[in-house]
């Protein structure tokens, strides 16, 4: 067993830039979603549908970053609008429609994906996205960090932000003090989810690089993304650290095997108890009061407009 | 200006209509998707004519059909509490897995009657999937982490860590030729099928048992009630004098150990190995169920047919992958996925009309 270098460690992170990329747009959209009240559990389906969209205009369209963002954001921008639509017009259960809807975009992720992966086959030279160089990767950084500051400016200091947070915190106070709730989650659920779709486009682009179900479909990977914005309090800034984080975990998970002598299937299981105990720790700890979720956050809300 | 307006209903509609409704819109909605997304060659009338093959062979489905009824009634147990166990195939392969590793490592465990030895690893199973859940619950219930990220989580550290297990050198469950699965259980411990047909007495027996005992537990004993109570109004338990953590904590472990039950018999009565990556051998008969709880509205009596609606749809997944072909367009496994999510989505929908009228008015 040898131990990990400071060296190796500066690799690591440099060389998990493409995830830590991917990892936070999702965990930053998420946390805008659910700042609004919405639960969002469709967030792996997301991700998983728009991985695959990112390599279906990769192989389709040789290598269109444009659209390879572009597609994947705008599909995934629909599906949050639908969801907010849905979920703040008619009495309907955030977590139902959230599990339905993770369901239905592994179906359609199944699908779609397919016919590229065959034709890719074919290209023996062709890989989805880019190989980004290190200054790519430091500058990856650094404009999610810029991305984090103009998240924060918009939901901290904007008439906009406070609208989404009373939303998130009682809709119905919110209603009567003028604020219009549905507005609010349609542009909540917009920007969240185009950031969840930039998230997979860039974990297809600048991350793994390849297509099948084991690694996309299957991968959980949205919901690690779940985990890092929940225990970083959907904050803009402190999902940072928890996204940088959870990205070193991830892609030095099959360093381990070689640091620590454990098989590659246990390395990937330990993102995932990292992120059950993380939850544990933000729900057991004073981070629960300081961080706290939207009191509002998953409860049915709509406006009966008259009983019968 | 249109406006949707949304009205409580003086009496609501019953309740069996929302779950037809959903089907049959659900299915509408996976046949345009299929239609399209395939390029035009997955016809509706190939998605009907798939779900209508697995509807009229019950002999095709019957195995699926019991596994799901099996984890219906477990799903139900704690959807009634109101605690949305999304984790049941982290259960369904930690019970089969115990049972494996036992099996393999205690030899007294198959040495005597071949029907002690099936009962035991039921038991074994029960108590492993109840054990695996138990985490969940109790992480739920005494410190407030949602179940549903939690227990989703958990299936991805249960398939990881069978894939682990299963492929430990020089173990005894260890496949002899080094393929990647664990050797065949003994035939003790392996249920006889019934002559002409797919399934055997035993898978029944299980599923009736599974049924008849969940329905006793819940109708008919002080902690069945507290359960409904938690799903209900939990202050009221709260005052009554129950721990509400208690509460939760059991009903997630009680649906984890009749799925495991469920674990158990997938092995002795469908496959009598594990292969891996279980993530991907799996059938995901743990988020099947979900979609057969929701749709048998939590009444244990329609469990059945909502499994086996939900056998037929899952069924025709492979049907039309064996129909169309792979290579061809592109129809997989996931093509059950589009099934799940359009019916859940629509019955997620819909359950709103039950009680409400919804007019859009101009």
């Amino acid at each position: 067993m040898s131990d990990p270098s400071i060296a190796t460690l500066a690799d690591l992170i440099i060389a998990s830039g493409g995830l830590f990329i991917a990892f936070y747009l999702m965990a930053l959209g998420h946390s805008v979603v659910e700042k609004s009240g919405i639960l969002n559990l469709a967030i792996d389906g997301t991700f998983a549908l728009t991985a695959t969209l990112a390599f279906f205009m990769d192989v389709y369209y040789n290598n269109n970053l444009l659209l390879s963002f572009l597609v994947p954001a705008v599909v995934a921008m629909l599906f949050g609008l639908f969801m907010a639509f849905t979920l703040t017009k008619f009495p309907v259960s955030h977590g139902a429609v959230g599990l339905s809807l993770m369901f239905l975009m592994y179906g359609l992720a199944s699908i779609i994906g397919y016919g590229p992966r065959i034709v890719q086959a074919s290209l023996p030279n062709f890989s989805p996205g880019v190989a980004l160089t290190v200054e790519e990767r430091v500058a990856g950084y650094l404009v999610m960090l810029v991305l984090g500051l103009i998240t924060y400016w918009l939901i901290e200091k904007t008439k906009l932000g406070v609208s989404i947070k009373a939303s998130g915190e009682d809709p119905a106070a919110a209603e009567s003090l003028g604020v219009n709730v549905l507005a609010s989650r349609l542009i909540a659920a917009a920007i969240g989810f185009a950031m969840i779709g930039l998230g997979g486009a860039a974990y297809m682009n600048f991350y793994v690089r390849l297509w099948d179900e084991r690694s996309i479909i299957l991968s959980g990977y949205g919901w690690l993304a779940f985990a890092v914005a929940l225990s970083g309090g959907r904050h803009p800034l402190v999902v940072l650290l928890t996204a940088f984080v959870f990205s070193i975990l991830v892609h030095s998970s099959l360093q381990f095997v070689a640091w620590f002598n454990i098989s590659r299937e246990l390395s990937y299981s330990l993102p995932f108890i990292v992120a059950i105990a993380a939850m544990t720790i933000y729900m057991a700890t004073p981070l629960r009061r300081i961080l706290a979720p939207p009191r509002s956050l998953g409860r049915i809300y709509f406006r009966e407009e008259r009983t019968v | 200006m249109v406006s949707i307006v949304v009205v409580r209903r003086v009496k609501p509609i019953p309740y069996f209509v929302v779950p037809i409704f959903a089907l049959v819109i659900g299915i509408v909605v996976s046949m345009a998707i299929l239609f399209f997304l395939t390029g035009y060659m997955v016809w509706p009338t190939d998605v009907l004519k798939s779900i209508w093959d697995g509807l009229t062979h019950p002999n095709v489905i019957a195995n699926i059909f019991l596994l799901l009824t099996i984890i219906g009634f477990s799903l139900a147990l704690s959807f009634k509490g109101g605690i949305y166990n999304i984790g049941g195939e982290g259960q369904f392969w930690i019970a089969a897995w115990v049972m494996v590793y036992l099996v393999f490592t205690t030899p007294y465990l198959t040495s005597g009657a071949p029907l002690v030895s099936k009962v035991l690893v039921l038991l074994i199973g029960f108590a492993a999937g109840f054990a695996w859940a138990l985490v969940a619950g109790l992480l739920r219930g005494f410190i407030g982490v949602d179940e549903v990220p939690l227990t989703l989580m958990m299936n991805y550290v249960a398939y990881y860590l069978i894939d682990w297990f299963v492929m430990i050198p020089g173990m005894p469950w260890r496949d002899v030729y080094g393929y990647a699965k664990t050797r065949s259980l003994p035939q003790s411990l392996q249920y006889s099928i019934l002559q002409g047909s797919t399934v055997s007495v035993e898978m029944i027996v299980v599923t009736i048992l599974a049924g008849v005992i969940v329905w006793l537990l819940l109708d008919y004993t002080k902690l069945g009630l507290t359960i409904k109570i938690h799903g209900s109004n939990v202050k009221l338990l709260r005052s009554a004098g129950y721990s509400v953590p208690l509460t939760a904590a059991v009903a997630l472990a009680l649906s984890g150990g009749f799925i495991g039950l469920a674990g158990v018999v997938y092995l002795c009565g469908v496959t009598p190995s594990i292969r891996i990556p279980v993530e991907t051998s799996t059938s995901g008969f743990g988020y099947l169920g979900i979609l057969v709880t929701w749709l048998s509205m939590l009444e244990l009596f329609a469990v059945p047919i909502a499994a086996y609606v939900v056998s037929s749809l899952y069924n025709a997944g492979f049907t039309l992958m064996a129909m169309k072909g792979m290579q061809q367009a592109g129809v997989t496994a996931g093509v059950t996925n589009v099934f799940i999510g359009s019916v859940l989505l629509m019955y997620a929908l819909l359950i709103t009309i039950s009680e409400y009228k919804i007019k859009i008015v101009w």
